[in-house]
């Protein structure tokens, strides 16, 4: 090539575009250094375009990538993560834009700003994800027309508008790829991303801590029940158990790894089967918690691969949750869990620190006296939470060392967590087994599709305490101070509060009813986009697969995608086929070439070379009665072509012209016609 | 080397037979081949690297994503072929040159449908290639330049159409034979010695004299091959038909460009000088003859008898004017 390549125009432009589409959605999780580098290079580059500025030397150029490196390095730490290889490919990206000289170059830059479009999809897969990373699709794609567009100048959106068009087509060939495609288990552990702020209960609960989430209406998960949805006061979803007390933290107190395998674990800790009766089986759609907890009404067994059935029947990953999690449960109301209890599980179960609260053990030790047995202890407590003067609050005063003394006989303000915990308390020095049980409790029901939504500010704590012979029993100690708060969400019990304290003023906005129409309407799409495109797996194809084509075997599903893309294939190709341009013509040419084919019955055609004034000569000499307008009409047409500055302004004269054109035209078609209803009578 | 050369014969004559040579050829599924560009695999393998990832990572939009790319690869199949498909190509005339020019062929495109065509690129052997669109009019001409490195006649062979609209990502293709060719002039040479020889065969010495200065004859009919400088533009410009001005020949003003007179040159230096002196005489308005070993053009002064010297100096030792391929 002794042509010196030069980026067209258009080319650049929709490149530059793309750029900032494509980075848009990741500049708001990197550092903004990195946001700085990608406009310097933009406006570097189009000080290349113009001519003014210089290609970086090869010293500078690697001097740039070092120094970017270091920065990664100093803000991420490491490069083993999903940021910092996505801040690491994004530099490159906007990096390489400056030193693009030749057409590989370009491609090279177009192909990096699809690899960085599709990097969005490992932060976020939202619908209106889905539809952002298509429109940048579609200007990288219109950047890459725009460079094998001919030498002769488009108008700008002519790429733009071709790429459009080629999306549209390729839509439906993924979706059958989409749909058939085998989802296989990966291949290879892959960097997850590390900065991402966890949500939901976390692994350990002191007082403050559930109160907290309270605040935050973001979805925790979804449930769909296959049948009806159980009343609200079984809606005990159960995520952590606590065991272990400082005197002022809970913490789990089995080993994270374990995982139970159900039968051994049934007879370890002797559950009766027969004691297993009116399962409940649903669906939960975990939102990513970056946890590596589940969560499940009790008593939950899940035949999912990959979940870990932990040892009090909680459900766990083995990974934290990156990205939306699905899971079917079955759950048996009626269970008996653990009726006798072994040493080691007692022990665990009444375990509490030396030298904190003595009121609370004392009051304690003195109502189970009294009391006569556990079970009348348990009511006791209760019933004393309920009597006395406690307070169902969000903003509980804090606690000193004695949190629970405090709590009893001083503040006697708290959140769900102080009653848990202080019940659990009272449970254990008393020599009940007891432990606290940490989740979410309720739901809100989407009536259009049925299913529950449940919020972070459902996360609620409430205690299990362990009977002979009945086993581990839940034992909700809120429900004694606020039952209303069983019955319905949190935000209706406390939401006037927490508008007021300006926990989440938003809140109560929420339950106007038209904002929870449209709230609700817009959660069901959401989650059928959840889950039948997000967690599209492969019991989810087959199940499809079979239901479409009768069958799931290599030559239906062959005769599938062939018929169904061959019938994609043959539309496009049809359409490129019957492709029409049209050309705008002159409103000048357009009266003419009318008055021309007027003639053509008349036995009179104009060549597609012939000039005008031959024309009208061989007009005259066919059709004398004709030769005088057509040769009038010449004289206009040649004037208004040739008199006057193409692309000027129409002037009085020029206008004048023109009508008597039309004029001339009108007159020319009408004695045509004539002619012609003549020669056909004769 | 050997097999080389028996492959690429037989590539050429399945090629023949295929799209056999022809004046104005239509492209259609017979001519038109089409595979990936080197682009389209590393997008394919862009494809592959999404596909990874949407695997490791479960992810079901990056699989999504992977999909889109590659239907998009698949759909751009059928666009870059219907790029080529329906166009027609003809051959329209070919520009005579000197060695060390161009010769300029000239192509003309015709749309058969009415789809436009965008960023065609035409290319002969060994030249630059030259992009054409057609997107407004029925047809486009389009010129296209070949080196002429040696004198004689210059055969193109087949010409690469080809095209990568509209994502560079598949290449549709097809050689055509137009059985364009041209002539090679010798590249003219002057020197101080050309000069001398003129003056050598010009008989009183004012060789320098434009012709027709002041031995004007008369108006006759403008036949083609006349001389533009001697057509009366200035009658043109009033509407009269095309004239040429004629002067009355003079034996004083011929002269005779020979063989001979360059004795002790090799032979394509003593064609390059001939060649010189014959557009040297013409551009003077010398009448001038041409004496080749075996050829002999009497004196005269017209394009035709211009062509004609150039011809046979381009020709001068080749086989028969028009060698076999």
């Amino acid at each position: 090539m002794s042509i010196e390549f030069q980026i067209p125009r258009n080319c650049l432009a929709a490149l530059l575009i793309a750029q900032f589409a494509v980075l848009g959605p990741h500049l708001f999780r990197l550092p903004l250094w990195v946001a700085a580098v990608a406009i310097v290079c933009a406006l570097w580059r189009l000080l290349l375009y113009t001519g003014r500025g210089f290609y970086p030397s090869a010293v500078l150029k690697a001097l740039l990538v070092v120094v970017s490196l270091v920065a990664i390095l100093r803000d991420y730490g490491s490069l083993f993560a999903l940021e910092p290889i996505v801040a690491l490919l994004i530099t490159t990206f906007a990096l390489k834009l400056i030193e693009m000289k030749s057409r590989r170059d370009v491609l090279v830059v177009i192909f990096l700003a699809y690899f960085v479009a599709a990097t969005h999809f490992l932060f976020e897969q939202g619908i209106f994800d889905a539809m952002y990373v298509l429109l940048a699709a579609a200007l990288v794609t219109g950047a890459l027309v725009a460079l094998h567009e001919g030498a002769v100048a488009h108008r700008p959106t002519h790429a733009v508008s071709t790429s459009f068009k080629l999306l549209f087509q390729a839509i439906p060939l993924t979706i059958i790829m989409f749909i058939v495609f085998p989802r296989i288990d990966p291949l290879w552990s892959v960097p997850g991303t590390e900065s991402s702020a966890k949500t939901g209960p976390s692994d350990s609960m002191s007082p403050g801590d559930i109160s907290k989430l309270a605040g935050s209406s973001d979805l925790a998960f979804r449930v769909t029940f296959e049948g009806d949805v159980p009343p609200p006061q079984d809606l005990y979803w159960r995520g952590l158990v606590f065991n272990h007390f400082d005197g002022r933290q809970w913490r789990a107190a089995e080993r994270k790894d374990a995982r139970i395998n159900w039968g051994d674990y049934l007879e370890s800790i002797s559950v009766e089967p027969s004691t297993l009766s009116r399962p409940v089986k649903y669906t939960v759609v975990m939102e990513p918690s970056r946890q590596s907890w589940l969560y499940a009404m009790p008593l939950a067994r899940t035949k999912t691969k990959s979940v870990l059935q932990g040892q009090n029947f909680t459900l766990r990953t083995v990974y934290p949750l990156d990205q939306r999690f699905q899971y079917q449960v079955t759950s048996w109301q009626d269970y008996r869990l653990e009726g006798r209890l072994r040493d080691t599980r007692r022990q665990q179960a009444l375990q509490l620190p030396r030298g904190f609260n003595p009121k609370a053990r004392e009051f304690a030790q003195q109502l189970r006296v009294r009391s006569g047995d556990d079970q009348a202890f348990v009511n006791a407590v209760l019933r004393h939470f309920n009597s006395e003067e406690f307070v169902y609050t969000i903003q509980p005063p804090k606690l000193g060392t004695h949190s629970v003394d405090e709590f009893l006989f001083g503040a006697r303000r708290g959140f769900c967590e102080h009653y848990a915990s202080s019940f659990v308390f009272l449970m254990r020095a008393a020599g009940v087994p007891a432990r606290v049980v940490a989740g979410y409790q309720g739901g809100e029901l989407n009536p259009f599709d049925n299913y529950l939504l449940i919020h972070e500010y459902d996360a609620h704590a409430w205690a299990e305490v362990w009977y002979p012979n009945k086993g581990w029993t839940r034992v909700d100690p809120t429900a004694a101070v606020a039952p209303e708060r069983v019955e319905s969400s949190v935000n209706d019990v406390l939401g006037d509060e927490m508008s007021q304290a300006a926990i989440n003023p938003f809140l109560n906005l929420r339950q106007i009813p038209a904002l929870r129409w449209l709230r609700l309407r817009w959660d069901t799409v959401n989650y059928s986009w959840t889950k039948w495109v997000l967690n599209y797996d492969t019991e989810l194809q087959m199940e499809l697969l079979e239901n479409w084509l009768g069958g799931v075997s290599a030559w239906r599903i062959g005769l599938f995608v062939t018929l169904g893309g061959g019938l994609v294939m043959l539309i496009v190709a049809l359409s490129l086929l019957s492709q029409r341009v049209k050309h705008k013509l002159h409103p000048v040419d357009k009266l003419y070439l009318r008055s021309a084919r007027s003639l053509r019955r008349l036995g009179v055609e104009r060549g597609d070379a012939e000039g005008v004034h031959d024309f009208a000569q061989r007009v005259a000499n066919a059709q004398p009665k004709l030769g005088d307008s057509a040769k009038r009409i010449a004289y206009l047409y040649s004037s208004l072509r040739y008199d006057f500055q193409a692309g000027a302004k129409p002037g009085p004269e020029y206008k004048a012209n023109f009508r008597k054109l039309r004029e001339e035209v009108k007159f020319h078609l009408q004695q045509a016609s004539t002619l012609q209803k003549a020669s056909h009578s004769a | 080397m050997h097999v080389q050369t028996t492959l690429q014969r037989r590539f050429n004559q399945w090629l023949d037979k295929r799209i056999p040579p022809s004046g104005e050829i239509t492209l259609n599924q017979r001519r038109i081949f089409v595979f990936p560009s080197r682009a389209g695999l590393v997008f394919l393998g862009l494809v592959i690297g999404l596909l990874l990832g949407g695997i490791n990572y479960e992810n079901n939009m990056l699989f999504s994503f992977a999909f889109l790319l590659l239907s998009l690869f698949l759909v751009t199949i059928l666009h870059t072929y219907s790029n080529l498909s329906g166009l027609s190509i003809r051959s329209a005339a070919a520009r005579p040159t000197f060695v060390g020019d161009h010769a300029e062929f000239e192509v003309v495109l015709t749309r058969t449908g009415s789809r436009n065509y965008e960023g065609i690129q035409m290319r002969w052997h060994g030249a630059d290639p030259v992009t054409a669109n057609l997107s407004s009019g029925r047809q486009q001409r389009v010129s296209i330049f070949v080196p002429a490195a040696e004198r004689g006649v210059l055969r193109v062979g087949r010409l690469l159409v080809e095209t990568y609209y509209p994502l560079g990502l598949i290449r549709a293709w097809t050689w055509l034979d137009f059985d364009a060719k041209c002539l090679v002039y010798p590249k003219p040479q002057a020197s101080r010695a050309d000069l001398i020889a003129v003056a050598e065969a010009h008989k009183d010495g004012n060789y320098l004299q434009q012709h027709g200065s002041d031995d004007f004859a008369g108006f006759k009919d403008y036949l083609p091959g006349d001389s533009l400088k001697q057509v009366a533009w200035r009658n043109v410009a009033k509407g009269l038909p095309l004239m040429s001005k004629h002067y009355q020949s003079q034996a004083d003003h011929q002269i005779w460009i020979t063989w001979d007179q360059f004795e002790g040159e090799h032979d394509e230096a003593r064609l390059s000088r001939m060649c010189y002196l014959v557009l040297y005489a013409d551009q003077q308005g010398l009448e001038y003859g041409l004496r080749l070993p075996g050829i002999e053009f009497k004196p005269a002064l017209s394009a035709l008898h211009k062509l004609q010297a150039l011809q046979a100096l381009a020709l001068f030792g080749k086989q028969s004017g028009a060698p076999g391929s």
